[in-house]
């Protein structure tokens, strides 16, 4: 079951460059990238802190693909 | 992922050196016995180059890890191919050291078996047994550092 985001969309929302939100969750660019790109899905806690940086509960900005649909 | 592949080829010249070391010091032996004289020479040009070689891999290993907090003492204790600076990259040095010790479950049993062979090439190749050790370590970095970049870069 794959894991989809809207951390481009809230990272282009809240005007961070990939580098930006990398530092600010202690993770390195490329896995900005791969997690927008939606390869790699991030533990609960690379999540949880994702969601502190946009001010958003974890569960609308990481959903199971299924749920969508 | 350029520390990953800089630090996994140099491990690849430290092994071949260090068969290059270790066969040469056993032609080395080999002569003295035949001889039956105690007189010992030594070919000095494998040890100089493996020397060498790690002390500038140390130097140069050292200044540019990836955690620079981490102090020789304990640097020196680490394998120096692995990366794992967040969690993505711990998953992914996992995934790599995993495939590396299955390389060694596929590579070993094969050089065991070659080695039923090895009366048959012993003369030819005295130092077979010293490479064929020298080649599952290479192996199994190779395997490590490919099946790296591969889910680094997936």
């Amino acid at each position: 079951m794959p894991l989809i985001n809207r951390v481009k969309e809230l990272r282009a929302r809240h005007q961070l460059t990939q580098g930006d939100l990398a530092a600010k969750v202690g993770v390195t660019r490329q896995t900005i990238i791969s997690l927008e790109k939606g390869s790699y899905t991030p533990s609960l806690l690379l999540a949880m802190q994702i969601a502190r940086v946009f001010e958003e509960p974890v569960e609308s900005i990481f959903t199971i693909e299924e749920e969508t649909n | 992922m350029k520390h990953v592949v800089i630090q996994s080829i140099s491990s690849i010249i430290l092994y071949v050196l260090m068969a290059f070391l270790f066969s040469s010091f056993l032609s080395d032996v080999s002569t003295v016995i035949e001889t039956d004289r105690f007189e010992i020479e030594f070919n000095l040009l494998p040890l100089l180059l493996l020397v060498g070689f790690f002390i500038i891999w140390t130097i140069y290993s050292f200044k540019t890890r990836p955690n620079q907090n981490l102090s020789f003492g304990q640097w020196s204790v680490r394998m120096t191919e692995f990366s794992e600076v967040d969690e993505r990259e711990q998953i992914i040095t996992a995934k790599a050291t995993k495939a590396a010790y299955v390389s060694f479950g596929i590579t070993v049993p094969l050089l065991m078996a070659s080695f039923m062979f090895y009366p048959l090439f012993e003369n030819a190749l005295p130092a077979y047994p010293i490479y064929a050790l020298a080649s599952t370590l290479i192996i199994s970095t190779l395997v490590y550092m490919t099946t790296w970049i591969r889910a680094y870069t997936h």
